[in-house]
């Protein structure tokens, strides 16, 4: 019953109760009738609550497939169809399907939505414009139906923020009787888990397939020739700073009378090494925003484009649970392992504990009217009458605790004792509110983590977990391979020290080492990247020159360290990156010493 | 070209055609506003000696009623005018004209609910009967015949149930044992033998709707809104004995945890001249280390 019938009957009743008493019989007959009318009002809606609401039977198709056993990729446009019961009779009521979606997805907003964003300038004629443009289908996951026959599908299109797991867990139902005097809200499950791979960049970007010599192969044979350091001759090229000595043409040389080089085929694939560091600092920010992000990409990339040239591709995945490691793998099978580890490292693991806080509270209790509105029925979900606290805005805190509490406990099936642990215990409330946030596909932003707070807690152990993480990589290397680091380290600039062992280790066997430290602006840190004239700079851009020059300093000193060790370093989880690690891999397969030509 | 010159999507110019359909619409919808707000006058019978500015206020404060969406408004005014204008001790028998009165009035009333859901239907459809084709087939909502068919038939299904409710409130009324009818009440009483006739069949009837209602609220719940009842009336009924074992398994496992490490506890420790001592202890090994190296 909503507050417009209760406001309606108590008017009613009240009518009826003063035309009786002083004997106006039209002033009791109208407010008689009212009741009536309401009463019946309420038995049509039961009837269409008890027969039509259940055989409406929702169904999601994602991309034409209505099972959940195929993988999505990040950063790419989905298709989702919705059908329900073609044979859904409202007679006047309104029924809005909501389909809820996981924050992982970006729904494209329509045209009519685009104009309707246009702020309202007061609540009336806000209220007005409402009333003059009411269309109700407004958000493209969001359908409103009141006509008959309705239509029994629609269709809209999101965008996949970042690589893991897509969860659809159903529709909120919403219906409402004719005259919006009775609503009821429901949630029809539908439960759908895609796994998003990482997106990765095509091969051609950054590696010419052109082959560099005219040999034909024999039938069935279709070797790429590449240069290396094996046995056979390749080509004659002139000399470039870092080629080895060994393999100057004296002769040729002497008749061009500039240095000429004898480029080999290579005979051993180079394996490319690829250490991701998950660690909860980068885990933190919205999807397709966080630092983990930009390194699945960048390690997606570096994996297509070596599997492409026949290389190895092998994986070392840490973070606070430990580490997992992938032998080196080649082909497309291989791959396609890369991509899925990736894809399931990239899905959030339990959030760092944090305080409890009222955006906490705010957010859990949006979220559970929301998939379990049912639950949170005050006739259903009741709490004990309590004469302290006075104050009336913390009386309401405490009850929001209560209904919380009760619905989380039936969720998660606890006993009572541990539900009024709960409602006593701000540690034993967020630690589960911090649960069913993550679980529901909410990313670690304030309230799932504080946003106060540095949420590198062990910059130490975990720079002491990638240097086993180097060691391990060296251990199981043969000669001349890749290894690729990729961590946020600008903020362990002053604890170097239990890293650069590792990687003077690493250089020593003769491994590139090369280091990817994504920034959250996705771009090396500058003061330039505010673009504005001084004289328009706010409060947040000064924040973030500063922020940007302190980051600045920090890749500088980051650098200097790194390249005193014989390691290189890429500022930017983008194109740059890859660019590196791919002017490493050519130079390990020349067998020089130098890279060239490599973007830092 | 600088920026400010620039379209943007708040600033995006409607196709004509679109203009003339939402100003057509727009219209319609003023136009439908007004029809009830000069119903409810007409209803509430606002007298012409009244000044033209008490019309206007009351016109827009009926029209602000349904845009808001509070049409129970237009129940309350009517109620008032007839709380005031309605002379007392009249009897129903001597309103001939009151089913009409009332059933206008019913209607009025959901007319002021359901126009901010409807208004825009009704536009298309006059709109469709007089064959002017602004609106374009795509955002007609019953397009097809059978779609208008039932549109019609369900307002006519609207109309009869308002007629039921009319005449099943004029029944109930003429038997309700209260006012006017007490003394009826009381001599078929002393009539037929029964002092409670017809208070029984009333007290019956409304205790059976009661439990009747009770059960199917009852009914509608699911499994675990069941689960989440019991469980809400356990923890009511036992709340106070709950809180107490709560309290005392968290003094307990603080006495355990304090006794197998008196540092986690520093509000504790202040107090401790024991632990005070140990940690005095403790700094001075660290110094005395420190002197050592």
């Amino acid at each position: 019953m909503t507050l417009r019938a209760q406001a309606f009957a108590v008017a009613g009743m009240i009518g009826l109760c003063i035309g009786l008493i002083r004997g106006q019989p039209l002033l009791a007959l109208l407010s008689l009738s009212s009741l009536i009318w309401i009463f019946l009002e309420w038995m049509l809606f039961y009837l269409q609550v008890r027969f039509q609401l259940p055989r409406l039977n929702p169904m999601r198709l994602v991309n034409n497939e209505p099972e959940a056993n195929r993988s999505l990729w990040a950063d790419r446009m989905i298709d989702v169809q919705i059908q329900w019961w073609k044979g859904l009779r409202l007679h006047g009521a309104t029924l809005e399907i909501f389909d809820v979606l996981p924050e992982n997805l970006e729904v494209q907003a329509s045209e009519k939505q685009t104009k309707s964003l246009a702020p309202s300038q007061s609540w009336l004629i806000g209220s007005f414009v409402r009333f003059l443009g009411n269309t109700g289908n407004d958000v493209p996951n969001q359908r409103q139906l009141s006509s008959y026959p309705s239509p029994c599908e629609w269709r809209y299109q999101a965008r996949v923020r970042s690589a893991g797991i897509v969860f659809f867990p159903g529709f909120h139902v919403t219906l409402e009787s004719t005259h919006g005097l009775f609503r009821l809200e429901t949630f029809v499950k539908c439960e759908q888990a895609f796994r998003v791979l990482p997106s990765f960049l095509d091969v051609g970007e950054y590696r010419s397939l052109t082959k560099k010599s005219n040999v034909i192969p024999r039938h069935g044979v279709h070797r790429l020739h590449r240069s290396g350091m094996g046995s056979e001759l390749l080509e004659l090229r002139e000399y470039m700073p870092g080629d080895p000595f060994k393999s100057i043409a004296w002769k040729v040389s002497a008749k061009r009378e500039h240095w000429m080089t004898r480029q080999y085929e290579s005979e051993v694939p180079a394996r490319v090494q690829l250490i991701l560091d998950g660690s909860q600092a980068s885990r933190v920010g919205g999807f397709g925003a966080r630092l983990l992000d930009q390194m699945t990409f960048v390690a997606a990339s570096v994996g297509r484009m070596a599997i492409h040239a026949g290389d190895a591709v092998g994986c070392v995945l840490c973070d606070e649970r430990g580490k997992r490691r992938l032998s080196a793998m080649a082909g497309e099978k291989g791959f396609q392992i890369l991509l899925r580890s990736l894809g399931d490292f990239s899905i959030n693991p339990s959030p760092p504990p944090c305080a409890l806080n009222q955006r906490m509270l705010d957010a859990v209790w949006g979220l559970l009217s929301q998939r379990f509105p049912e639950l949170m029925d005050f006739k259903v979900n009741q709490y004990p009458f309590l004469w302290l606290p006075i104050l009336p805005s913390n009386r309401s805190r405490q009850r929001l605790r209560f209904l919380i509490a009760g619905a989380l406990c039936e969720i998660y099936g606890l006993s009572i004792q541990e539900q009024i642990a709960m409602i006593h215990d701000d540690q034993s409330f967020a630690r589960r509110t911090q649960d069913l946030l993550n679980r529901s596909g909410i990313p670690w932003i304030a309230p799932v983590v504080a946003s106060s707070e540095s949420h590198d807690r062990e910059p130490v152990g975990r720079l002491q977990q990638l240097s086993e993480c180097i060691l391990s990589v060296v251990g199981h290397a043969r000669d001349n391979e890749v290894i690729v680091v990729m961590s946020d380290l600008l903020n362990c600039v002053g604890i170097l020290e239990f890293l650069l062992p590792a990687v003077k280790l690493a250089v020593s066997k003769h491994h590139r080492i090369a280091f990817v430290c994504p920034t959250s602006t996705f771009q090396r840190p500058s003061r330039s990247a505010v673009a504005q004239s001084a004289e328009n700079w706010t409060a947040s851009d000064l924040l973030l020159i500063a922020e940007q020059s302190r980051l600045q300093i920090q890749a500088e000193q980051l650098q200097r360290e790194l390249h005193r060790c014989g390691a290189s370093l890429s500022l930017s989880g983008g194109k740059s990156a890859i660019r590196l690690i791919m002017a490493e891999l050519d130079t390990v397969k020349l067998g020089r010493s130098k890279s060239q030509g490599a973007l830092r | 070209m600088s920026n400010d010159t620039e379209p943007t999507s708040d600033t995006v110019p409607l196709h004509p055609r679109q203009q003339s359909i939402w100003t057509v619409r727009m219209l319609g919808s003023v136009l439908q506003l007004l029809s009830v707000a000069i119903c409810m006058e007409m209803l509430v019978g606002i007298s012409d000696g009244a000044g033209m500015l008490l019309r206007l206020f009351f016109f827009v404060v009926v029209m602000m009623g349904v845009v808001v969406r509070i049409g129970w408004l237009s129940l309350v005014a009517i109620q008032f005018s007839l709380l005031l204008q309605e002379p007392r001790g009249g009897r129903l028998a001597q309103a001939p004209a009151g089913f009409f009165w009332i059933t206008v009035a019913m209607l009025t009333i959901i007319a002021a609910m359901k126009l901010p859901q409807s208004h825009r239907a009704i536009t298309d459809y006059i709109l469709r009967i007089a064959g002017i084709g602004t609106v374009p087939l795509a955002e007609r909502s019953n397009h097809s015949s059978q779609g208008r068919f039932i549109a019609i038939a369900s307002i006519g299904v609207q109309v009869f149930q308002l007629l039921v409710v009319v005449i099943v409130a004029i029944f109930a009324l003429v038997n309700i044992p209260i006012g006017q009818q007490s003394g009826r009440w009381l001599q078929s009483s002393i009539a037929t033998g029964q002092a409670f006739w017809p208070g029984t069949f009333w007290l019956v009837v409304i205790v059976a709707l009661f439990v009747l209602a009770r059960e199917i609220a009852w009914r509608k719940i699911d499994g675990p809104q069941a689960s989440l009842y019991l469980r809400s009336v356990q923890l009511i009924a036992h709340y106070r004995d709950l809180i107490r074992f709560e309290r005392a398994r968290v003094k307990q496992m603080r006495m355990e945890s304090e006794k197998i490490d008196p540092t986690m506890h520093p509000v504790k420790m202040r107090s401790s001249a024991r632990t005070s001592k140990m940690l005095n202890r403790n700094k001075q090994d660290k110094t005395d280390a420190k002197g050592s190296a």
